[in-house]
């Protein structure tokens, strides 16, 4: 047992030297260096950092009686601001490149110097096995790295933020001809502020988010307009729902009345028929076989059936009659009427039913239409209403004032 | 598709707004008879994915109301099975099953 224990302290120590030694080898070796900052930058020195010849470039920045000086003194002021913004912005950037390559040489480093140690050292599978333990956790922790600090994501913000910056900076350079009086140093100074902030991470976030989210806007306007012009039609809005239902409010209890007509007037002629088959049979028999009662029950069944079919005719009329109605209603409204003959034409009606349409029409203009004219026109042309409703609402109030006073 | 009307429907839509899109395009005067998978090339060039929508003119016995149900389904109480279709239901080919009443 004690062997063993020994056996695996051993392993542990020979890893770690090795270690140690790959890591002096290649802190040695490394050879990047940040280039020295020529003597004219060197921050001590500039003018920059000289609040006395700030303060005295403002005076002279806001003497109007020589504009030429003011307006010199401006732009040396504006001069002297971008270099100390440009200053702050490259000093954060190297700092934040700086923290991140040294984290990554870290996790680089660790991860090979513990993968290189499984293979060197000579202890048992315990000890390899406890650097392999040791390595996952130098993995791991990079993973939570990059996830957590973002260390990918910064790049896209600072290319964003040197983006930003270039725009901001273009706009005051545009302006530096321009007199005090028309470009004060107050309205430069607040510009320069926004050209600092275009060089924050917030701002990069915010103007990332502002432009992702307007391009995918655009996108998907630029998709339902395509989709319209198209002629594709999508979810049934809200206009369109109500459009639709005004209509089968009023136009159901029509054509459901005349259905039922229709049914009474058929089954009306059947029981005539039968009444008249059972007298004529039943006289065609010899006399002695007659019988007077069934030819009598036979008639008054067919004077019953003949009372029916008189009410279910008239009252297939006065279903006709309100169509009609509603049909000349439409032909004498201006708004309405010229959308009578785009009914047959619009997209989607197939060559066999536009045929059918115009006779229809046809046939109403004539004052002489069948209730399926009249249903047709006045379901095609509620077709046409409600797809217009969203673009459109006039033709949809137009037609709904007809049904309602012909309801 | 031999029918009276065909309607190019937006694939982008859910099963329900499809199946109400249909019904209102019925305006009491068509049945909806078939549903079947299509593009249409807009005068960009641009394809857009639709489900095109075939009618009939039914002036009377109408099954005004539509309930489209996923898959295969044979029967539904108080209903009459009108079709089955392969269509796009958000933007997807699915499998349904229409009935109407």
């Amino acid at each position: 047992m004690g062997t063993r224990i020994s056996s695996h302290r051993r392993a542990v120590s020979h890893a770690a030297v090795v270690t140690l030694l790959v890591s002096i080898c290649l802190l040695f070796a490394s050879t990047v260096r940040a280039q020295k900052k020529p003597p004219i930058l060197t921050d001590k020195t500039i003018s920059a950092f000289n609040i006395g010849e700030i303060e005295r470039l403002q005076t002279a920045a806001a003497e109007r009686s020589k504009p030429e000086e003011a307006m010199l003194a401006r732009n040396k002021l504006i001069a002297i601001t971008v270099e100390q913004i440009d200053t702050a912005f490259n000093e954060y950037r190297t700092k934040s490149r700086k923290q991140t390559d040294r984290l990554n040489f870290l996790f680089d480093f660790l991860e090979i110097g513990a993968s290189s140690a499984i293979s060197i050292v000579k202890g048992t599978l315990r000890a390899k096995s406890m650097i392999g333990e040791g390595l996952s956790l130098f993995q791991g922790t990079r993973s939570a790295f990059n996830k957590d600090f973002r260390f990918l994501e910064k790049q896209i913000l600072f290319d964003k933020m040197v983006a930003k910056r270039s725009a901001k900076l273009a706009a005051i350079y545009n302006k530096f001809n321009q007199d005090v009086v028309e470009y004060p140093w107050e309205q430069a100074r607040s510009e320069l502020r926004d050209y600092f902030f275009a060089g924050t991470i917030d701002e990069a976030l915010s103007s990332l988010s502002r432009d992702t989210g307007a391009e995918a806007v655009t996108a998907e306007e630029a998709l339902i307009r395509a989709k319209e012009e198209a002629g594709i039609v999508g979810k049934v809005t809200k206009l369109e729902f109500d459009a639709d239902a005004a209509f089968t409010k009023i136009i159901n209890p029509i054509t459901t009345a005349n259905e039922n007509a229709e049914k009474s007037l058929n089954k009306a002629n059947e029981d005539i028929a039968a009444a008249e088959k059972t007298i004529k049979d039943e006289k065609a028999k010899p006399a002695a076989e007659q019988v007077p009662a069934t030819i009598t029950a036979a008639e008054q069944a067919k004077a019953t059936a003949e009372t029916a079919k008189t009410a279910a005719t008239q009252a297939k009329t006065k279903q006709l009659d309100k169509m009609k109605a509603i049909y000349n209603q439409v032909a004498d409204n201006p708004t309405l009427a010229p959308m009578l003959t785009t009914i047959s034409t619009g997209k989607g009606i197939q060559p066999r039913q536009r045929q059918k349409i115009e006779d229809s029409l046809k046939n109403a203009s004539e004052n002489n239409g069948s209730f399926d004219d009249y249903q047709r026109i006045l379901g095609n042309l509620r077709r046409v209403v409600v797809a217009l409703v969203n673009k459109d609402p006039r033709p949809n109030e137009e037609f709904q004032k007809i049904l309602v006073a012909n309801q | 598709m031999d029918c009276d009307l065909v309607v190019e429907i937006d694939a982008a839509l859910s099963l329900s707004d499809t199946q109400e899109r249909c019904r209102v395009e019925q305006a009491d005067v068509y049945q909806l008879a078939q549903i079947e998978i299509g593009t249409v090339t807009n005068d960009d060039g641009q394809v857009l994915l639709v489900n095109k929508a075939c009618f009939n003119e039914k002036l009377s016995g109408l099954l005004k109301q539509l309930s489209f149900v996923e898959g295969s389904v044979a029967t539904k109480p108080d209903w009459t099975k009108l079709f089955e279709c392969d269509m796009y239901v958000e933007s997807h080919v699915t499998h349904v099953s229409v009935f109407g009443q």
